[in-house]
């Protein structure tokens, strides 16, 4: 077994587990933490993929910042145990979900067992890195890059507007 | 790379950001609300109209002909936008739906609105959004247009300060949103997967290999989650839980906005997308599409009869006309590209007789302070001008002469016929006698129910009075002169 | 056995299926908007995996600004909530059912 392969195992385990975990957690802040597993351990699947660029940024932007962000806003807020909503009818709920996601996953899963020939091709040494993914970017998807900053205004100023106003 | 194509674009995102940074320069020298909004909302009418008119200036010299979707060379940056003539017909109606919007919400952002320079920004922002939809030519633009809108949306939705429901409904609306595109980006990378490409003229043209049973269980599923993810924005059923709460909750001037330019945007990128399917596949499509729209129609219509806030009613109705407008979509699947043009001009139509109803809801509720149906109770008295011009576009939208709602729900009707699915037309129809039975309790409301209360009622101000004469002269000569309409939708429909 | 692309998007579509099912259940606004993040991140890995198998980097670009996106979503998402948290002392998003109907 290649050692490839023993890490795909690891890293998609870790992911899977501490993904279930963080829907299950009761309190926000414990669910966040996870999250951060979970996120960490896709930065190691990039990884295996040769994504060396989406690694880093997976580490940085989405278990730094984002995950920062949040776990920075539950502590802002003081989240108490009486704050926590009573998760009524979670059974219900549950069973419910149940119901209607296993045949979608069922239905997917088996859509992917047709692709026979699923092995990875050899790619070259700069596959992934900046350099590479950076001529992309400049070129085939430059609009979309374009229309990223004027987002990343909107959401600049949805801030200041949203947390600027006092109740 | 030619760079005259952004024009409109750029044209709008200047105004965007000369109404945000330069807030402070509209400042009026008694310091008055009140002049400062009209200074800020005639800047950015200002900037959407010199847009609107670049826009006409390509579609009177046939510009858009040139650029046509299948010839990526003369699309700009790498094919990912394209501007033939569907785009800058669909990007025409969506600059004037802004326009139509700003009009009518000058009096409700200064009395109730604090930042007035972000408003109008987001609302820029927001309708370029819907712009970089209806000319996206691949998958991430397509994504990165919808994200535009519905960013900025959540967070106009938010700005209504005293009310609690606002800020829920924004809630609401970000959760939907963020699922829905999840939803849509795990669709959009089962078609990359399969295909390696994302501009959609490629993705058609890798089309036939998938002819394979194994392959194109993958393909279904890929296709129907983006069908998913971007039935949201449109709120067909089901996946239209979020409208009725957000509707009631945003500012009103945002729910009309959310309920005619959001829309527009949602059916401009549908309809690109469904572009890349080819006559083996669209068959199943069709089927789908004229399931989902019976279910649209339906679920709207008998949920609206039951409907006490006039917000909501208007929510469930727009769901309602959404499955009118999907009906649309069938003659573009099966390549009927003159019936196709229906949906444009029924989109066309949409705008003047939902914004005659929000100016009208607008205006009302500033004096009634509340949003229920009842508090309407013998409007006309006061107000006869905008009650009369209320009544026509209601009766419009139920689809009856003498307006535009009734040709164009016409042109729908017959494109569905001709595409083989007269049961659909029927149903329709039906559903169209049914929304008449909440469309006439509002008329009778306003007209024959005693007012319980004395409200003295001050004249309209100057931009709901020209937004109601506009859409009352819009659904009118939709009516009485459609044929050069029609011809225009056509003409854009062949770029299609 | 060899990890090929079966097992990744096998594992890519269970973690998103996690994130829905995470979206449908709880009614914490907090763990909500984590199992959005979870089903965006899920999304890239089908990207990525799929880049990798066809030797294509425009995966990895789409992935970049799928990330850039996100960023920006969360920054709104958590200032609605914070908004929401300070307007009525509660994380729990109230009579909204995404499953109704």
């Amino acid at each position: 077994m290649a050692a490839n392969t023993i890490f795909f195992m690891i890293f998609s385990l870790v992911a899977i587990i501490s993904g279930f975990v963080m829907i299950t957690r009761r309190h926000p802040l414990s669910a966040a933490l996870s999250l951060v597993v979970t996120f960490i351990s896709l930065a190691g699947l990039y990884g295996l993929l040769a994504a060396k660029l989406l690694f880093i940024i997976q580490i940085l932007v989405y278990a730094g910042a984002i995950m920062t962000l949040v776990i920075f806003s539950i502590m802002l807020l003081n989240v108490q145990e009486e704050d926590l909503p009573a998760e009524e009818r979670i059974i219900e709920r549950v069973s419910i979900t149940t119901l209607i996601l296993l045949p979608m996953i069922y239905i997917i899963g088996r859509s992917f067992t047709v692709i026979k020939d699923g092995q990875f091709p050899e790619v070259s040494q700069d596959f992934g890195t900046i350099h590479s993914v950076g001529m992309f970017l400049f070129t085939t998807y430059s609009f979309p890059f374009e229309v990223i900053s004027i987002l990343l205004l909107i959401s600049l100023l949805g801030v200041v507007v949203l947390a600027k106003r006092r109740i | 790379m030619n760079y005259t194509v952004f024009l409109p674009e750029i044209l709008v995102l200047i105004t965007a950001s000369i109404v945000l940074f330069g807030e402070w320069a509209f400042k009026s020298i008694d310091n008055s609300t009140e002049k400062k909004v009209r200074n800020i909302g005639f800047v950015t009418l200002l900037g959407m109209f010199a847009a609107l008119g670049v826009l006409l200036s390509f579609e009177t010299t046939g510009y858009g002909l040139i650029t046509s979707f299948f010839s990526p060379e003369t699309s700009t940056f790498y094919s990912s936008f394209v501007l033939d003539s569907s785009a800058i017909y669909f990007k025409i109606i969506i600059l004037i739906s802004s326009i139509l919007t700003v009009l009518i919400s000058f009096k409700y952002v200064s009395d109730k609105i604090k930042n007035v320079g972000e408003f109008y920004a987001l609302i820029c922002m927001a309708t370029l959004g819907g712009m970089f939809m209806s000319s996206a030519n691949e998958m991430i633009s397509m994504y990165l247009g919808i994200e535009l809108i519905s960013i900025s949306s959540y967070i106009l939705c938010c700005f209504n300060k005293d009310h609690n429901k606002s800020s829920e409904s924004a809630l609401k609306y970000f959760i939907v949103g963020g699922l829905s595109s999840a939803i849509l980006l795990y669709g959009f990378s089962l078609l990359f997967g399969l295909t390696g490409f994302t501009q959609f003229p490629q993705l058609a043209s890798t089309f036939d290999k998938f002819t394979a049973p194994e392959l194109n269980a993958i393909f279904l599923i890929g296709v129907i989650m983006s069908i998913a993810g971007l039935g949201y924005k449109i709120a067909a059923v089901p996946f239209h839980a979020w409208a009725p709460d957000v509707y009631e909750g945003a500012p009103t001037p945002i729910t009309a906005f959310l309920s005619i330019t959001s829309k527009i945007a949602g059916f401009a990128a549908i309809s690109r997308f469904f572009l890349i399917f080819n006559n083996s596949m669209s068959e199943k499509l069709v089927v789908l599409v004229a399931v989902l729209s019976v279910l649209t129609m339906c679920i709207g219509n008998f949920l609206s009869l039951a409907q006490k806030n006039i917000k909501r009613l208007f929510a469930y109705s727009s769901i309602a006309q959404a499955g009118y407008l999907l009906m649309g979509l069938i003659p573009l699947l099966m390549n009927r590209m003159d019936d196709s043009a229906s949906i444009l001009f029924y989109l066309t139509a949409y705008i003047f007789m939902n914004i005659g109803c929000f100016a009208a809801i607008i205006y009302f509720s500033k004096f009634t302070g509340s949003t229920d149906i009842e508090a309407f109770a013998g409007v006309a008295k006061k107000s006869p001008f905008i009650a009369f011009v209320f009544s026509c576009c209601l009766i419009s939208l139920a689809g009856l002469p003498p307006f535009g709602g009734f040709t164009g729900k016409f042109y729908l009707f017959v494109g569905a016929v001709n595409s083989g699915y007269t049961w659909l037309a029927f149903v329709g129809a039906v559903n169209s006698v049914i929304s008449l039975y909440y469309y006439v309790k509002i008329i009778k409301t306003m007209y024959f129910v005693e007012s319980t209360k004395d409200i003295k009622f001050e004249l309209p101000n100057a931009g709901i009075l020209t937004a109601v004469i506009l859409s009352l002269a819009g659904i009118l000569i939709l009516f009485l002169v459609p044929y050069p309409f029609i011809q225009m939708a056509k003409m854009s429909a062949l770029g299609l | 056995m060899i990890a090929g692309l079966q097992s990744y998007l096998l594992v890519s579509a269970i973690l998103f299926f996690i994130g829905v099912a995470g979206v449908l259940t709880r009614k914490n606004i907090f763990i909500i908007f984590m199992s959005i993040e979870l089903m965006l991140n899920a999304v890239n890995l089908t990207f990525i995996s799929f880049s990798r198998f066809m030797n294509n980097l425009t995966g990895q670009a789409i992935v970049f600004l799928i990330i850039a996106v996100a960023a920006a979503e969360a920054a709104i998402g958590l200032s609605i909530v914070i908004l929401i948290f300070k307007n009525k002392d509660s994380l729990s998003v109230d009579d909204f059912d995404v499953m109704k109907g």
